[in-house]
């Protein structure tokens, strides 16, 4: 079979991870904008400008809740359900049909969320029918998720290759696993949430739990520190990947990053933190402690990696430009996020809780596209332009702060999370959303232009050859792009987390 | 291409085993999540002085406690088909398969039971929210059974076409595992609604 039923049938995991990929940027662009547009509503607080008064907080919440489940997680996940078996030295991933469900699953509840909102559902919304579809839609999509993320999860604990130990698993393989893990032991409760919200709404009591209006607080711990860390921590994976590879030197931390890379999964596991039923929970010694470690695994992870770099020739190509502005957003999303729960500056409710969801958000869409540039060539047998690449990861590190810091600074100043039409209280606040909005479509534009780029440069650029980057894992093994089997030949053996640098070095 | 020396075969994964086992951890967190948040809501209710059954409502506790050992007998049920399978006895394997996949239609059935007795409305006039959770929690757990039995039921016909053996049990213990976790999360359901009400 070949063309669209092929696209459309596929089990093969690198055409699944790609239409993940191509589907989250589409879906990222579009967000972004809708982010892009809210921050301009949010200059004049005083009454609604652009969208009606009674749907700004839904396309709020589309951006907010699209942004972590039709862009970010479903960028990683795919990155992995296309990597991870070829890192790990399999044949194919585990469970192959589920994962092509896991897609469709997925792009088919992204779709009907879409519609909810459409039709007035969604947080905030006022038709019932699609506050139902809305409840339903979401589960759908948290579904897909789930499986995606047990295909890859799966992959790494069982189809590694002969003598690749967890130990030797490389960091991006490794993230994928703790993080899917992390997803599998989170989500389900947002579908218990739903499972709740949509009973009450279709049996029970119009204005009750299930209504527009308390959608989004029995939601809000999903999008909300410590669980928004769950969702980017195979970045850190791919950070730790790309900066050996670039500075031609071998990695001798992997014990610490593996371990940072872990405890950052850890640190996302925020099931527990449902304020909605326990509201003093912010205050509590773990949840502090939880928001001020979170800043050490992007930090550990970041100095492990740039001391690679130490007395050696790096090449400052494309990925490695990439994966330093996703390391750099991820450590200080991470140290912003210390200060959240810091109870004398009352930052929780406020524009700066949100500007941190946005910076970890950013830092795992950044983390994509580096991913995008690095493994491309690898699935689609092409190698991107490296300037205009290095480019727009420069633009996207930019438009990532421009779109952060002022909600960091809107919040010390008590502008309230969200879109309260009405709020009033001081002045300025108006520039900073202007310039926080501004940097959400410079953000659309790097997405829109990586797409383009990706276009152009996969179907028409220069053949990327096996092996372009002198890569030190497995996945550079194999031919560009992979055949079926992803391997032609015996696997070579793997003695250490580097294998293809052991066979270069001929050790 | 670099020329790469064989590398030694392959060990068997354990696939269906691990994968089963993330499984029943998200399905644990799904109903673990629902029962922490019903706790939580009945403390709340408590607290305040309001009554948590609704008035009129009474659980049966005959059926309940059929439910409960129902899914207990099914658990033995579904490790014997191990046990068999593990021997490479089939008559007993398919029996035992079979009965696991009846024991768990009528644990169904009991609880269908337990929802035409009990009577519970979702919209309750003095808004009490017993009956969200109620039927939030027991519909989940009763939509986690029925993907239990459709595990059962693949494992049976893969063991009838001769996909499991004595020496490859895995997809059968794999869907034990499952069946016995739901027989756990029965448990705990027991314990919390019709027990500690």
């Amino acid at each position: 079979m070949t063309g669209l039923p092929d696209w459309l049938t596929t089990a093969d995991h690198k055409k699944i991870g790609r239409l993940y990929l191509v589907s989250a940027l589409a879906f990222g662009a579009a967000a972004l904008v809708l982010q892009a547009l809210v921050g301009f509503e949010r200059m004049d607080p005083s009454s609604a400008q652009i969208f009606k008064a009674n749907a700004v907080d839904q396309i709020f919440s589309l951006a907010s809740i699209g942004m972590v489940f039709l862009v970010v997680a479903p960028l990683l996940l795919g990155l992995a359900i296309a990597v991870v078996p070829l890192q790990v030295g399999a044949r194919s991933i585990a469970f192959p049909r589920a994962a092509a469900l896991s897609y469709w699953t997925w792009l088919v509840g992204g779709g009907l969320m879409i519609g909810a909102y459409a039709m007035n559902g969604g947080p905030g919304g006022g038709d019932r029918y699609g506050i139902r579809l809305f409840d339903a839609a979401f589960g759908i999509v948290v579904l897909g998720l789930l499986i995606g993320s047990l295909c890859v999860a799966t992959t790494v604990l069982t189809l590694r290759a002969p003598g690749m130990g967890l130990r030797r698993v490389p960091f991006f393989a490794w993230g994928s696993m703790v993080g899917g893990v992390m997803l599998l032991l989170t989500l389900p409760a947002v579908l218990g949430n739903l499972v709740i919200l949509y009973i009450d709404h279709r049996a029970g009591r119009p204005i009750g739990i299930g209504s527009g209006a308390q959608i989004g607080p029995h939601l809000a711990w999903a999008i909300s520190q410590p669980q928004i860390y769950a969702y980017t921590v195979p970045a850190l994976g791919l950070v730790a990947d790309v900066f050996p590879v670039f500075a031609r030197s071998r990695q001798r931390l992997t014990s610490g990053l593996m371990l940072a890379i872990g405890a950052a999964g850890l640190l996302g596991f925020g099931a527990w933190a449902q304020t909605q039923y326990a509201p003093k929970l912010t205050t509590e010694f773990v949840f502090v402690l939880m928001a001020l470690a979170a800043v050490v695994p992007p930090l550990a992870v970041l100095v492990f990696s740039t001391a690679t770099l130490r007395g050696a020739k790096a090449k400052a190509a494309a990925p490695l430009v990439f994966a330093l502005v996703a390391g750099l957003a991820a450590a200080g999303a991470g140290a912003m996020g210390m200060l959240t729960p810091v109870k004398g500056l009352h930052l929780l409710g406020t524009a700066y809780a949100q500007g941190h969801t946005d910076a970890v958000l950013y830092a795992g869409l950044l983390a994509g596209l580096g991913g995008l540039v690095y493994w491309g060539p690898k699935l689609w047998g092409r190698c991107l332009p490296d300037g205009p690449a290095k480019g727009l990861a420069a633009l996207g590190l930019l438009a990532a702060l421009a779109a952060t810091v002022p909600l960091f600074v809107a919040g010390f100043i008590d502008q309230p999370y969200g879109t309260v039409v009405g709020f009033t209280k001081e002045d300025g606040t108006a520039a900073l959303n202007g310039i926080a909005g501004g940097g959400a479509a410079a953000l659309a534009l790097v997405v829109v232009a990586m797409l383009a780029l990706s276009l152009r440069g996969f179907l028409k650029g220069a053949p990327a050859g096996d092996d372009p980057w002198r890569g030190h894992t497995l996945e550079w093994a194999t031919s560009s792009p992979p055949p079926a089997g992803n391997f032609q030949g015996p696997l070579p053996p793997v003695t250490s987390e580097q294998p293809l640098l052991d066979l270069k070095e001929g050790n | 291409m670099l020329a790469l020396p064989p590398a030694p075969a392959p060990a068997r994964p354990r696939m269906t085993m691990i994968a089963t086992a993330l499984v029943v951890a998200a399905a644990t967190v799904l109903l673990g999540s629902l029962l922490a948040t019903y706790l939580s809501v009945r403390d709340t209710a408590l607290k305040a002085g309001q009554a948590w059954l609704p008035s009129g409502i009474e659980v049966p506790g005959v059926a309940a406690n059929t439910l409960l050992v129902t899914m207990l007998g099914s658990s033995v049920m579904v490790q014997w088909a191990v046990y068999s399978i593990a021997r490479d006895d089939r008559r007993n394997t398919y029996a035992a398969l079979g009965l696991t996949g009846v024991f768990g239609a009528a644990a169904i059935n009991a609880q269908a039971y337990i929802y035409r007795t009990m009577g519970v409305k979702v919209a309750d006039s003095k808004q009490n929210p017993f009956g969200v959770w109620f039927y939030g929690i027991t519909g989940a757990w009763i939509a986690v059974v029925l993907g239990g039995l459709a595990f059962i039921g693949v494992m049976a016909f893969r063991s009838l076409g001769g996909r499991y053996s004595g020496k490859d049990t895995e997809g059968i213990a794999a869907a034990a595992l499952f069946w016995h976790f739901l027989t756990v999360a029965c448990c705990a359901i027991w314990l919390a609604i019709y027990v500690t009400k």
